[in-house]
């Protein structure tokens, strides 16, 4: 089950304590087709996490409009899956009863909950550890927790920040494959909030590059590599020339960011 | 990797006990060598023996029961009225803030002192100890269970608001549990402070219960008997440290 997904002139300003504001977004617009994987990259402070936090509906006040097959919604909804950048699972709950989650509230019956928990379990690589605390878990079995809960919701878009922020390199493009694989198999519509370029180039259909503040669409990559895809083909060369062409939109706005945090 | 964790539990049992023996030694041969007089320190032998004479003589367990039964009540009452004040206090943040200085300021008073004004509105019975308990008890909860719902990841509330929870559920689903170790401190603390409260006015009061033992032993100076009763107190602290932790595994299970 996959929808599209339309953001149309997005703006946010954010009031600071002082009573000065902060623009977030200006006019950002995009979309995200039927099972396209979109990755949104961009510096820090270029207002990516807020991006997250409107599609998602986690904030309102905000000028625009977010549509979800050609419907306007606001605030969270039934159709968009979130993952989050920090920890969260519920540390009270085993895997299982994690994935089962959202199940649970839906009202599902316990063994019919149970069984589509493992069928998502078994999805993300997580058979065998049903049984376990998040405490149990490292950072990356956690965070596939995390995915197979969103997944159980079974939403028509999914919206991932920055999931694999805290992990390690190597953890973190191993994830990448699982992603993929996952993504193959269900046919998502995905929307993937990154600073990490190789991820953004491993894993995406389209690569939106933000600019610093005011968040601004500062160009929309095709990234035209072959598929199935898998971290084997971060080592090509079309590959870096990606990576490259990236970076070198990204450069200026990152030196923005940095310049602003030495200020502060 | 069981029987790992089996061997540390063990080694930290034996460790807690061999410590707890060592000192019952020390104690034993301090006093036996004139160093500690008999009048300030039983030796641990003659303590075993005034608690066996107790055992068979007083029937410690109807005095054990009493405090336990008393104790227990007051703070079943604690968290009946303190949970949900600790939840308004964490909702409505404006009488939050106002409170929570005044409530911690409270927590720190001897309340003990209160006893001769519930002495007059209640007279010497039940009723004293029972409100004496529940005062002391539901200060604490009331400040565990505002801090503990204050503390909730906001993550996780974005998970639940992810996944359209209503407030309802997003108090029973995520918030309470999540708030469960900060709200069971809150509730292991009552309980230290309540012991304490209610042994002391059973000794003041000289109404029964261990307290009540404990005064009556140190005034017939039978000062072995006296110790003894003061471990049958350490034992009930035992039981409900067991009891809490029993009911926070149990809670956070379901």
């Amino acid at each position: 089950m996959a929808g599209t997904l339309e953001v149309r002139d997005l703006s946010k300003h954010y009031r600071r304590d002082d009573g000065g504001s902060v623009h977030a977004l200006d006019r950002v617009s995009l979309s995200v087709e039927e099972g396209e994987f979109v990755s949104v990259i961009g510096p820090s402070g270029c207002g990516k996490s807020t991006l997250f936090s409107i599609i998602g509906g986690l904030v309102g006040d905000y000028e625009g409009e977010v549509r979800v097959d050609g419907r306007t919604i606001r605030g969270t909804h039934r159709d968009i899956g979130m993952v989050f950048q920090e920890e969260s699972t519920f540390p009270w709950r085993t895997t299982l009863e994690n994935v089962a989650f959202p199940l649970e509230i839906a009202g599902v019956s316990r063994a019919e909950r149970e069984a589509m928990a493992l069928r998502f379990i078994r999805l993300v690589g997580l058979e065998g550890f049903q049984d376990r605390y998040p405490a149990e878990l490292s950072g990356g079995m956690k965070q596939r927790t995390a995915i197979a809960r969103a997944l159980a919701f079974s939403p028509k878009i999914m919206l991932m920040d920055e999931p694999f922020g805290a992990l390690d390199e190597q953890t973190r493009m191993l994830l990448g494959d699982k992603i993929l694989q996952i993504w193959r198999e269900l046919k998502q519509t995905t929307l993937l909030i990154t600073h990490n370029i190789t991820e953004a180039v491993q894993l995406s259909d389209r690569v939106v590059v933000m600019s610093f503040r005011p968040g601004r669409i500062k160009e929309i990559i095709d990234i035209d590599l072959p598929r199935p895809r898998s971290s084997e083909s971060i080592s090509t060369e079309r590959f870096g020339r990606y990576v490259g062409a990236i970076w070198q939109l990204l450069r200026e706005e990152a030196s923005l960011g940095m310049i602003e945090s030495e200020n502060v | 990797m069981m029987t790992a964790m089996r061997l540390r539990s063990l080694g930290v049992l034996a460790v807690g006990l061999g410590s707890l023996a060592a000192l019952a030694g020390l104690a034993e041969y301090s006093v036996t060598s004139g160093w500690v007089s008999k009048f300030v320190l039983s030796p641990p032998s003659e303590v075993w023996v005034a608690a066996v004479e107790i055992y068979h003589d007083e029937k410690p367990f109807g005095a054990l029961l009493s405090t336990l039964g008393i104790t227990l009540a007051a703070i079943f009452l604690a968290v009946g009225f303190g949970l949900p004040c600790g939840w308004a206090l964490w909702r409505y943040q404006t009488f939050g803030r106002a409170y929570e200085g005044w409530l911690g300021a409270l927590f720190a008073s001897p309340k003990l002192l209160l006893y001769p004004l519930f002495l007059v509105l209640f007279g010497r019975n039940l009723g004293t100890l029972l409100i004496m308990g529940w005062v002391t008890a539901t200060i604490p909860i009331m400040l565990k269970t505002r801090e503990g719902l204050m503390t909730v990841s906001p993550v996780l509330l974005n998970v639940g608001r992810s996944f359209n929870l209503t407030e309802r559920q997003m108090l029973w689903k995520i918030m309470l549990p999540s708030a469960i170790p900060v709200i069971f401190t809150g509730i292991r603390l009552s309980m230290i402070y309540t012991l304490i409260a209610i042994v002391a006015l059973e000794f003041l009061l000289n109404f029964g219960g261990l307290g009540g033992m404990v005064g009556e032993m140190y005034d017939r100076y039978n000062i072995p008997g006296m110790y003894a009763a003061i471990v049958f107190v350490v034992l009930l602290s035992l039981v409900y440290f067991r009891i809490v932790q029993g009911i926070q595994t149990w809670l956070r299970s379901v």
